[in-house]
């Protein structure tokens, strides 16, 4: 299983690369939201993890490429500092299927993960 | 005859000595205000966690406002620049001044737009707006785009101000690069009244010439290659670093660029807003904000933010350049003489003791006489009176004093932001400061006092003939990609 | 940075000393009395030499003397006879030689130690970034060393990278952190910061107790909660949210400053971060400190506090206008109907006044209290309330009230939008418009 993470924080993505590759997954990483847009364009994911502030394009942006532009069903967990209540509403809006708000326990991710994709 | 020219060589001699003192003892107070101002900003700031403004349901939202006149090739990443800046509750609100290229339909397209009906207040008059847009595409529900008729920068200005609904307004050049957290820094100000009312917060605008920029993105600064704008860097690095911030700290500051800007909504609309007749409406509005909080007996700030938030393309050839400082000398002269009331005025204060004289003489006299000087001795040499040793001197110490103060504002940039990292580009300053006096001083006198000149004849024809000179002058400096409206900085004499 | 500022500065004050010295001793040594300001420069100067005037309309100068000694005493003679001013003018020329080489070596200097300092920082960091998160989800047994950090520079980098990892993390993982952080005993570097005399360094020691729950620190930083220095008053405050434990906002009975917006800002964010529960926030809601009391409020509102119902609605009646922005805002988010007549009184209590129209705030805090009763208003509003809006409707000259309130009464249903067309006639041409345009939003 192929899981995409797109976050700035160094530390924030190696905690979770490691936590989940102990899972057994595989982990990419995209550092912006220029990245993540070229591999979500060229390559093939069963989740996407996303941060919502990244340089260049935000993760808002992001699920909204993914969900209405490209109509892919992957599901999106949003991982990100901001946690006040019109921007988890707009996330949602926009498509995505969880969101997470920072400090997040890496466990708890895991287990969300495991969540969506037992499914497929 | 004789005794005549000898006396006037006398006053004239020891005059220049005494201004020259005057001048440069101003400029070295100016420093040390601004280097003990500094240390204190950059104590305070080294661990301010902006990001408490993020998430946060009392932090204050925003209007951002750029105006935009026929920027059909970036407009479309200028905006998306912006829509990505890290803010929570804004709005960017972006006013087609009548453009006559395709800015609006490349924005309708690329931002799925669709005209709305809303309603607003016309608090300030402006030229009609035609249309108003909103995207139908939930992401880019921040953006607001606005039609109307052609009416010059400051018009456009105030009919973005006619439609903001948030607590503070943001007046940005549409396509000046800011730096994500640039929102998050300059709120912060408001944020901390104790007493006075802030009703302006400004900051530096950086040279963005060489930098490479990736999707309306600074990837990598980098000292500019050409010669004009490395010339600007310095110019704009003494300026900021060294003057405003001693302004600010003494709260004289005159001026707010018009590149990057934040004001308290309620206090521009009640001062009427930009002023659509002169050619530097950045600073005039400020002026005229701080005079209106001075003369109703109310304790005010005006804030000075030094962390470079804002980048911009400087012009890089002679034409545009020239063009540039003359329209800047222009703007100053208008605030100057317009609020003339100021000047040593106890009543305004800081304002009046020091920030408007200090205008008067060393950013708008000073130049005139430096250029009385040169004529004088060149006339003194024809004729043969010349005092050789003092007239070198005199050169010599002019010269080594201007690069002095050169010297310590890269000693500046460097001990606070240091944006320039290789040791590279830092020798590179250091020669360039040296060059600067040679070469790149005179062409901005020259443009100075051509500004001045035009100012002085253009009196009658005013108004009328800047609106429409303001379109043509667009036409022809886009092709260099020259900022409008970067507002008049501190020049050196 | 503050090192190589006094070397900067002892080396202009030698430069300085220099500077006086020759001047004084030129004016001790000086061979030949001059005026000094000479009626005209280029008149000839008083002077034992025999060498002619120089400064004549002549530009081209010869130097009728040149011993044999050569340029030097040239140049000496020449200088004894110059006028003061050039004496002055060329010490300063050559005090600025010196000081604009000295100046730039040291900024090529400067440049090259903090270009390394700044990449050997970067790459610890970057190692113990790796070896964190390798402890945190490495494999269970392993024991671990961490790379120099008995280095003070790499230390602090340390403590940099562990706090902000634990920042991003709770639960398990968190807690391994902190008690790593513990183990290797770096709480004690941060105590140590408290007590150091600068006020950045005490803040930074602030920060890094609260945020790693130091629960001893709480007596050391309670005496900053009224410092005179701004900062460190907030950040006591902020990690005393923490570590105080039985009282988290306790000190708010004692807080002698205003409390500026940017403080609430960060108090919140250290609540919410925390999750911190506080009871009630009745107690400070008769606090002197108005900023407290707004403060407070607003938390009432914000965590839902519904008990606290009974003593907002007193503050309505609150001398500041901010204070009863505040309580309006706060019952606005009770959403209470029985807020209703009571919210009333304050829209027809908070009119502008006329004689403060010169005041530039005043009248602009009335404006805003009214907005903020008539969106509260809007929450809870029934068709009941349709005489109230009627008289706004009437009486109320601000815009964007006018604009909220026909928006509500658009939807009040029965009786709103017949009550709009009575209103229609005889009304502003502005009302007029905002009528008009509310009709055609609904119908989009």
């Amino acid at each position: 299983m192929k899981i995409l993470v797109c976050e700035d924080d160094y530390m924030v993505i190696k905690a979770i690369e490691h936590k989940l590759t102990r899972e057994g997954y595989e982990v990419d990483i995209a550092n912006d939201g220029r990245m993540a847009t070229e591999k979500l364009k060229t390559l093939t994911y069963d989740l996407v993890i996303t941060d919502l502030l990244m340089p260049f394009s935000g993760g808002l942006e992001l699920i909204n490429l993914m969900k209405n532009e490209m109509k892919k069903e992957t599901p999106i967990i949003v991982l990100s500092k901001v946690g006040n209540e019109e921007t988890i509403i707009e996330a949602f809006k926009l498509g995505a299927d969880d969101y997470l708000t920072k400090p997040f326990s890496p466990n708890e991710l895991s287990i969300r993960v495991k969540r969506f994709l037992i499914k497929r | 005859m004789i005794e005549f020219f000898k006396v006037l060589q006398f006053i004239v001699e020891n005059g220049i000595i005494i201004l020259t003192i005057f001048i440069f003892g101003s400029y070295t107070a100016l420093a040390i205000f601004s280097a003990i101002a500094m240390l204190r900003y950059m104590r305070k700031n080294s661990f301010v966690d902006y990001n408490v403004l993020l998430s946060s349901p009392l932090a204050p939202s925003i209007s951002v406002i750029a105006p935009a006149y026929n920027e059909g090739k970036t407009i479309v990443d200028n905006i998306r620049s912006l829509l990505s800046l890290h803010y929570n509750d804004f709005e960017v609100i972006i006013i087609n001044d009548g453009s006559t290229d395709d800015s609006l339909e490349k924005v309708v397209k690329a931002y799925d737009l669709e005209p709305v009906k809303l309603m607003f207040e016309q608090k300030l008059n402006t030229q009609p707006v035609k249309a108003i847009y909103k995207s139908r595409n939930k992401a880019f529900s921040k953006l607001v785009v606005v039609d109307k008729e052609n009416g010059g920068k400051a018009d456009a200005l105030n009919a973005g101000i006619n439609l903001a609904q948030k607590d503070f307004i943001s007046a940005i050049d549409v396509d000046s690069i800011l730096v994500e957290d640039a929102l998050l820094i300059m709120a912060k100000p408001f944020l901390e009244e104790d007493g006075h009312k802030i009703i302006a917060s400004g900051g530096v605008i950086r040279i963005a010439n060489s930098c490479k920029i990736e999707d309306g993105r600074i990837t990598e600064i980098k000292l500019p290659k050409r010669f004009l704008p490395r010339m600007q860097v310095l110019e704009y690095t003494r300026a900021f670093l060294m003057g405003r911030m001693a302004w600010s700290k003494l709260n004289g500051l005159l001026l707010i660029s018009g590149a990057f800007g934040m004001f308290n909504r309620d206090v521009v609309i009640k001062c009427g807003g930009y002023n659509t007749d002169l050619v530097g409406e950045d600073m005039e509005l400020i002026v005229r904000m701080r005079r209106y909080m001075a003369e109703h007996n109310e304790k005010y700030r005006v804030i000075y933010i030094p962390d470079p938030l804002c980048w911009t393309e400087a012009p890089s050839t002679l034409r545009v350049l020239t063009r540039q400082r003359d329209r800047w000398t222009r703007g100053t002269m208008e605030s100057l003489f317009k609020h003339f009331k100021l000047f040593f005025n106890p009543r305004y204060k800081a304002l009046g003791l020091l920030g408007h004289p200090y205008w008067f003489f060393l950013e708008w006299l000073a130049p005139i006489i430096e250029f009385i000087g040169i004529v004088y001795f060149i006339i003194i040499a024809i004729l043969g009176y010349p005092n050789w040793p003092f007239f070198f001197l005199l050169l010599a110490t002019v010269f080594l004093f201007a690069i002095t103060l050169s010297f310590w504002a890269v000693l500046f940039e460097e001990l606070s932001f240091h944006r320039y990292n290789k040791r590279r580009e830092v020798v590179k300053m250091l020669i360039t400061s040296v060059l600067e006096p040679i070469f790149y001083h005179p062409v901005i006198l020259f443009s100075t006092i051509r500004g001045n000149f035009k100012f002085f004849i253009g009196e009658k024809t005013w108004g009328k003939m800047e609106r429409q000179g303001f379109a043509e002058n667009d036409d022809q400096e886009k092709d260099v990609r020259e900022v409008e409206g970067v507002s008049p900085k501190t020049l050196e004499s | 940075m503050t090192a190589g500022i006094k070397t900067i500065r002892v080396v202009f004050t030698i430069l300085g000393f220099l500077l006086v010295s020759m001047l004084s001793f030129e004016a001790s040594g000086a061979n030949a009395p001059e005026a000094i300001v000479n009626a005209s420069p280029s008149s000839v100067e008083i002077s034992e030499s025999p060498t002619p005037p120089y400064g004549s309309s002549n530009p081209s100068l010869k130097p009728t003397e040149l011993s044999a000694n050569g340029t030097w005493e040239w140049f000496v003679n020449r200088y004894r006879q110059a006028s003061l001013k050039v004496k002055i003018l060329l010490v300063i020329v050559i005090y600025l030689i010196i000081s604009l080489t000295l100046l730039f070596l040291f900024i090529i200097i400067n440049r090259t130690i903090k270009s390394r300092e700044r990449r050997q920082a970067k790459e610890i960091k970057e190692i113990y970034q790796d070896e964190l998160t390798g402890f945190l989800f490495g494999e269970d047994n392993q024991t671990f060393e961490f790379t120099g950090i008995n280095h003070n520079v790499n230390r602090e980098i340390f403590i940099d990278e562990l706090i902000s990892l634990h920042n991003n993390l709770y639960g398990e993982a968190a807690n391994r952190l902190r008690d790593l952080y513990f183990n290797l005993e770096l709480y004690k570097d941060s105590l140590q910061k408290v007590s150091s005399g600068k006020w950045n360094v005490k803040a930074k020691g602030f920060r890094e107790l609260a945020q790693m729950d130091v629960k001893d620190a709480n007596r050391h930083i309670a005496k900053f909660i009224n410092s005179k220095n701004k900062i460190l008053r907030m950040e006591s405050q902020v990690a005393l949210v923490k570590l105080n434990e039985e009282d988290p906002l306790g000190y708010l009975d004692e807080l002698k400053y205003k409390l500026t917006e940017w403080e609430q800002i960060n108090i919140l964010n250290s609540l919410s971060y925390h999750q911190i529960n506080i009871e009630s926030f009745d107690r400070w809601m008769d606090s002197s400190n108005d900023s407290v009391v707004i403060f407070v409020t607003k938390l009432a509102g914000l965590y839902k506090q519904l008990q606290s119902w009974p003593r907002v609605l007193e503050l309505l009646n609150h001398k500041n206008p901010e204070v009863r922005r505040a309580a309006v805002k706060t019952l606005d988010m009770f959403e209470v109907s029985e807020n209703a007549s009571l919210l009333k009184e304050v829209y027809f209590k908070d009119q502008p006044v006329e004689e403060k129209e010169d005041d530039v705030f005043y009248n602009l805090h009335l404006d805003r209290n009214r907005l903020a009763v008539i969106e509260a208003m809007g929450t809870i509003a029934t068709p009941d309330d349709l005489p109230f809006f009627e008289q706004v409707l009437r009486i109320e000259k601000n815009f964007d009230i006018l604009k909220k309130t026909t928006a509500i009464v658009h939807d009040l249903d029965p009786g709103g939008p017949e009550l709009l067309n009575r209103v229609m006639t005889g009304s502003t041409d502005d009302l007029k418009k905002i009528i008009e345009n509310a009709k055609q939003i609904a119908v989009q």
